[in-house]
């Protein structure tokens, strides 16, 4: 039971006049009419948190963002619920066990009965006479303690105060201490849980005229908590005060292991920041956190304060350095991650607060949401939101745990807190997707800058040779390629082209124009002249999907086709590569070939490469200044960029413009989505020539489908690690007995593949568009904003509905049909002005009822007999009673 | 039953005013319990036994209890016969179907722990011999308020023993003048016929054992035996003996109510002679023990 009691403490007038409209009763029922709810200030302050997470999600259009917005609303939506539920068809009872009395000064306990526990509640006597007890309030913060929900009990019973006996012993010895010293009455009594152990004794003790000196005033921050209970004890014995310290011990153990829970927590939300930060954030936030995880485990005094200032300086410098600026995207979300590490480093000690979950504590775990939400702007992959949903868990799992009641010990694996945060997530999922798919998805509010591409892709704007090497073995996904109608691409036909690099100093290939680095990428596109006019999309694994449609003049633009374009994709830096210059000068002045056309001149570089004794390789190892000379003539080991560069500097040398270009070849269906997908290890680099003429045109060739045909052919087996592995592995094992293994390791990256694709469509890449298709799905023809908000509305009532269903169905099913059969009458009898006490048998009542017909005996007869006869001998069922029940007790006779 | 009511009835003419004593007493009787009846001298203690040893026409023993009683005094002792050159059992006043302990509290815990064994076990072992004590065995005890000069408070262990204590207190203004108005009840108990057999005693008991109780009614019994041991209102609660002894009184008080099934009000109303005597009160009680268990029982839900 999470339920609190306490005195209701307002004095005011006009709220003791609005409690006495309803009767006073020494029984209090809690129902849907006396619970009151409003959110915490914690609740609040968690509403304006949401409140700048989805401003942040709507301008940075963070789709994911939502997930984890929805989620939290969701969970609190349940956690509504679960506190309604715990309130609901409570019983609480002044306790009869006691006699209400005692003298002037004295505390006494009024018991409380709920249910089977008792809860005593001190009462101080403070004033002579006959005199009613205070108002009661029955209030839960549970499970997550964004929500008070409260009832007021008016007590009926009263108390009776005698004065103070003549001589000046009274009874209890903290009673005698307050009576001694007056004035301090308020600040000394016995421990009672969630106190502060200084609050107990602290101020009291460092007034009285005979405290020790050595307990001199100072913060007890810096000493043990063994040394802190030490003192307490000794301090209490010596002023006689009564202090429950194995309690006191209980109660900051909980409270300790509470925060360390916290911690880790935020430990959990900090460690994947690894993944895309500069490593030196999150590891000074996880240093941080776990430092102080270390200081409460092991009872070590908290860093100094002044720790503070030069840690959120140093923050400030590594943020600064970098980036130059505190705004953009990586530069917030290193200060959010570091922030949330100096602030853990503030969590206060159990011991010196009281051990509530103090505002410190609450602070956390907002920097904690707004950290989890910062992890959606460097990745929203499907790991990441994992990464991320179990991050809120956490989060829900500790303040579940600290705003439950618990008398088992609250850890495990099966344990109360932890079912309970299961319950709130699963139960908050479908609202959660309602609100995903539906809620209506809005533009950015505020231009913000541009954001940087961040640069995962293989590709850069430049290549240089002897580059690419370790590339190939990359087998991450670049981006996916689905064509608008079948059939799809042949892997060996399909060119992306990237980049068109027609500078070279001899080393390195660069674009026309001198490009700033922080340009945006250029899209691939799709270069397959014969399959002209085919629409395609392109889903990039890091950047927004695009649609396009295969052109036929990809390769040639105007700017391509210009003089001075065509002057510098004919230029060579002077003096390198002398021998291959000197082999094609002596060639080109050769009269066999005084008519060669650039196609025939190409075709003619390609049969030497082709019959040269070249071979392809993946580590050719390092060349030396003339690569090209190097390549040709001694060592004829390469891969694409060592055979494009060659083919490109070969062609220069006879006069004709040719230029690298830069991108994928080839594709693997995954046969689980039917998409293509391409990875990094499909980078190629090929070449292209012009073929001179007016109506000139740029003609790609690929030297390595000359020197390797298998390259091109097969790069979807030569993509596959597992036909790699495979053919390391002949010889040493058998392959066939390998062979599945391979097939069902390809088998499973092919569905983790086709999920995460299905996570980007779904969920990382949902936008307003997504929720027009949806919608058109659902079959709605111009759909708009309000027709989401309808649907969105509908979802909801509906789910509202089926929780209110499942709510009542698991509630009906443990309470007694019969009991609240007998509620009824009561509540029945009252409205005639007849009460009968509490657990009245049947005869009792019916001894009650001051006109009770015979039929009405009758009928209560019957009704103890449905309980307590033997089946046999029943007459009446409950279900046929409860039918009469109303027609006999209809009216008043 | 109908012999049940006229033994009531019969006993109703001897101790006047005390229906609801005597009501207890043969419910006592019928959930085959002994019966302690405290009370200060003179208020028809031994009457009360008495009569209802006579009417129920039973082997009847009446022992006084005092200082010196030996505990084979009540068991007995083998006497050397002479002539038959052997020993001979002589069994004491135990050896009944009706014992009338009077002042029991008066014997010292010796001797009255003599009687544990008769009362639980229904048997007797003296002398290295057990010996089995007659069907039905019944001990009517009546003891004078613990206060009193030159009394033995009865063991924990004993009074738990004792099914019911019953109190009867003074009669009231118009049977007191009856009994002044020259009614002998001692005459009149040597007058009084018996109406009832053992056998059909038995068989009445047995019918009484098949009252049923329900489920609800067990978890009802339940709950009263964890509140009396919650620490809340009484010291020390309640023993399982003393909870299925709370049943079996409740169910003869139903079977005698002429209902064949036990209510939550049957509990209620053997509740007190049934535990209040196996209670120990909180160290600051501000109530009698019988008002304590009053107040515990209305708050116990149904």
């Amino acid at each position: 039971m999470h339920l609190n009691l306490r005195w209701d403490t307002r004095q005011s007038k006009w709220w003791a006049k609005w409690m006495s409209r309803k009767p006073a009763n020494d029984t209090h029922v809690l129902t849907a009419h006396n619970i009151y709810a409003l959110p915490t200030r914690a609740g609040w302050m968690m509403l304006v948190t949401v409140a700048v997470l989805m401003l942040a999600t709507i301008n940075y259009q963070l789709s994911l963002s939502y997930v984890l917005i929805f989620l939290l609303m969701g969970a609190g939506v349940v956690g509504l619920f679960l506190a309604y539920r715990e309130l609901t068809r409570k019983r609480l009872t002044l306790s009869s066990a006691q006699l209400l009395n005692g003298k002037l000064g004295e505390e006494i306990d009024v018991l409380i009965q709920m249910g089977d526990e008792v809860q005593r509640l001190p009462f101080k006597l403070e004033r002579v006479g006959a005199q009613p007890l205070p108002r009661v309030i029955c209030e839960t913060r549970y499970p997550l303690g964004l929500l008070r929900l409260w009832s007021v009990w008016r007590l009926a019973s009263t108390v009776h105060v005698e004065p103070p006996d003549s001589e000046s012993g009274t009874r209890t010895s903290h009673s005698q201490w307050t009576s001694a010293q007056g004035d301090m009455k308020t600040d000394i009594r016995s421990y009672r849980v969630g106190d502060a152990p200084r609050d107990v004794l602290w101020k009291t003790a460092a007034k009285r005229p005979d405290t020790p000196s050595n307990w001199g005033v100072r913060d007890w921050g810096d000493e043990s908590l063994e040394q802190t209970l030490h003192r307490s004890t000794t301090m209490a014995r010596h002023h006689d005060v009564q202090t429950d310290f194995d309690a006191l011990r209980r109660a900051l153990s909980a409270a300790r292991t509470r925060d360390r829970t916290l911690l880790l927590a935020l430990l959990l939300i900090a460690l994947p920041f690894f993944q895309h930060l500069v490593w030196w954030y999150p590891l000074m936030a996880c240093c941080l956190i776990a430092w102080r995880w270390w200081q409460i485990k092991t009872d070590a005094a908290p860093a100094p304060k002044w720790l503070q200032l030069p840690l959120i300086m140093a923050l400030g410098v590594l943020v600064w350095l970098p980036f130059r600026a505190f705004s953009g995207i990586e530069a917030s979300v290193s200060s959010c991650i570091g922030l949330l590490g100096i602030k853990a480093l503030e969590l206060p000690d159990a011991k010196n607060k009281a051990q509530d979950f103090t505002r410190d504590h609450w602070v956390l775990i907002y920097l904690g949401l707004f950290t989890l939400s910062a992890h959606f702007l460097v990745s929203q992959s499907l790991t990441s939101s994992v990464q991320v949903v179990l991050g809120l868990m956490a989060l829900l799992y500790v303040l579940v745990l600290s705003h439950s009641k618990l008398a088992e010990k609250p850890y495990g694996l099966w344990s109360h807190p932890v079912r309970t945060t299961l319950i709130l997530v699963i139960f908050g999922t479908p609202f959660m997707a309602a609100m995903f798919f539906l809620f209506p998805r809005f533009a950015p509010l505020w231009s913000l800058q541009e954001q940087k591409t961040l640069s995962v892709t293989g590709l850069t704007s430049e290549m240089r040779v002897g580059d690419m090497g370790e590339l190939s073995r990359d087998n991450k996904i670049v981006l996916r390629l689905e064509m608008d109608a079948p059939p799809l691409l042949d892997s060996k036909d399909i060119y992306l082209r990237s980049y068109v690099l027609p500078r070279f100093d001899g080393r390195t290939w660069t674009g026309y124009r001198s490009d700033n680095p922080q340009a945006p990428k250029p899209k691939p596109i799709l270069d397959a002249p014969e399959h002209k006019g085919r629409g395609y999309s392109v889903m990039l694994e890091e950047g927004k999907p695009y649609r396009a449609s295969v052109l036929l003049d990809a390769r040639s633009d105007s700017e391509s086709k210009s003089r001075p374009y065509l002057q510098t994709t004919l230029t060579l830096p002077l003096g390198s590569n002398p021998r291959t210059s000197q082999w094609l000068q002596g060639l080109k002045e050769d009269v066999q070939f005084q008519n060669f056309s650039p196609a025939q001149w190409s075709s003619y570089v390609l049969e030497v490469l082709k019959s040269g004794g070249y071979r392809y390789t993946l580590s050719p190892g390092t060349y030396g200044l003339h690569v090209v000379d190097e390549l040709l003539f001694d060592r004829k080991l390469g891969f694409c960029e060592h055979y494009a560069t060659a083919y490109v500097v070969a062609m220069r040398s006879l006069g004709i413009p040719a230029r690298v270009v830069t991108g994928y070849q080839g594709a693997e269906i995954n046969p689980m989505d039917g998409l293509q997908v391409v990875r990094n290890s499909n980078a190629h680099a090929w070449a292209e020539y012009w073929d001179g003429g007016v109506d000139g045109a740029w003609q790609r060739i690929d030297p390595t489908a000359v020197v390797a045909p298998a390259r091109i052919q097969n790069a979807e087996s030569f993509n596959q690690a597992p036909a790699q592995l495979a053919e390391r592995g002949r010889g040493v094992w058998s392959s066939s007995l390998l062979a599945p293994v391979f097939r069902g390791f390809w088998r499973a990256r092919q569905s983790w593949e086709a999920t995460n694709h299905a996570w980007e469509t779904w969920f990382a890449g949902y936008n307003q568009t997504a929720q027009m298709n949806l919608l058109k799905r659902l079959g709605i023809d111009d759909p708009s904003w309000k027709d989401l908000v309808q649907i969105l509305d509908a979802v909801l009532l509906m789910l509202l509905l089926i929780g209110v269903v499942i709510y009542a169905w698991r509630g009906s099913g443990k309470q007694d049909q019969w009991l609240i059969l007998v509620e009824a009458i009561r509540v029945k009898a009252l409205r005639q002005g007849v009460s009968f006490p509490e657990n009245a048998t049947p005869r009792e009542i019916a001894l009650a009822l001051p006109h009770r017909t015979p039929h009405i005996t009758q009928w209560l007869m019957e009704l103890e007999s449905a309980r307590y006869a033997s089946p046999a001998a029943q007459k009446t069922d409950l279900a046929t009673l409860k039918r009469q029940f109303k027609k006999i007790f209809k009216a008043p006779p | 039953m109908q012999e049940i009511q006229n033994l009531i009835k019969q006993l109703n003419t001897v101790i006047v005013g005390k229906q609801a004593a005597i009501l207890m007493a043969v419910t006592c009787l019928l959930a085959n319990g002994h019966l302690l009846i405290e009370d200060v001298p003179g208020v028809g203690k031994t009457t009360l036994a008495h009569a209802l040893a006579k009417s129920l026409g039973l082997r009847f023993n009446r022992v006084q209890f005092t200082a010196d009683l030996m505990p084979s005094d009540l068991t007995g002792v083998s006497i050397y016969d002479r002539a038959k050159e052997q020993w001979i059992y002589h069994a004491g006043p135990l050896f009944t179907q009706v014992l009338l302990a009077d002042e029991i509290n008066r014997a010292s815990p010796k001797t009255q722990s003599a009687l544990l064994e008769a009362m639980e076990e229904k048997q007797v072992s003296a002398e290295g011999q057990t010996r089995a004590l007659p069907a039905p065995f019944f001990v009517l005890a009546t003891q004078n308020p613990r206060e009193q000069a030159g009394t033995n408070a009865l063991p924990e262990s004993q009074m738990d023993r004792f099914l019911m204590r019953l109190s009867l207190g003074y009669p009231d203004a118009a049977s007191e003048r009856k009994l002044l108005s020259g009614l002998d009840s001692r005459r009149a108990i040597e007058a009084m016929p018996a109406v009832m057999s053992a056998l059909q005693l038995v068989e009445a008991q047995q019918a009484a054992m098949r009252v049923h109780a329900s489920d609800a009614l067990l978890d009802y019994v339940q709950r009263i035996t964890a509140a009396s041991r919650s620490g809340q209102w009484f010291a020390q609660g309640i023993s399982p003996r003393a909870a299925i002894s709370l049943l079996r009184s409740a169910k003869a008080f139903a079977y005698l109510a002429g209902h064949d099934f036990v209510s939550p009000d049957d509990v209620k109303a053997v509740a007190v002679p049934v535990m209040a005597h196996r209670l120990t009160d909180l160290d600051n009680a501000s109530r009698a023990t019988e008002q304590q268990l009053g107040v515990m029982l209305a708050s116990i839900p149904l």
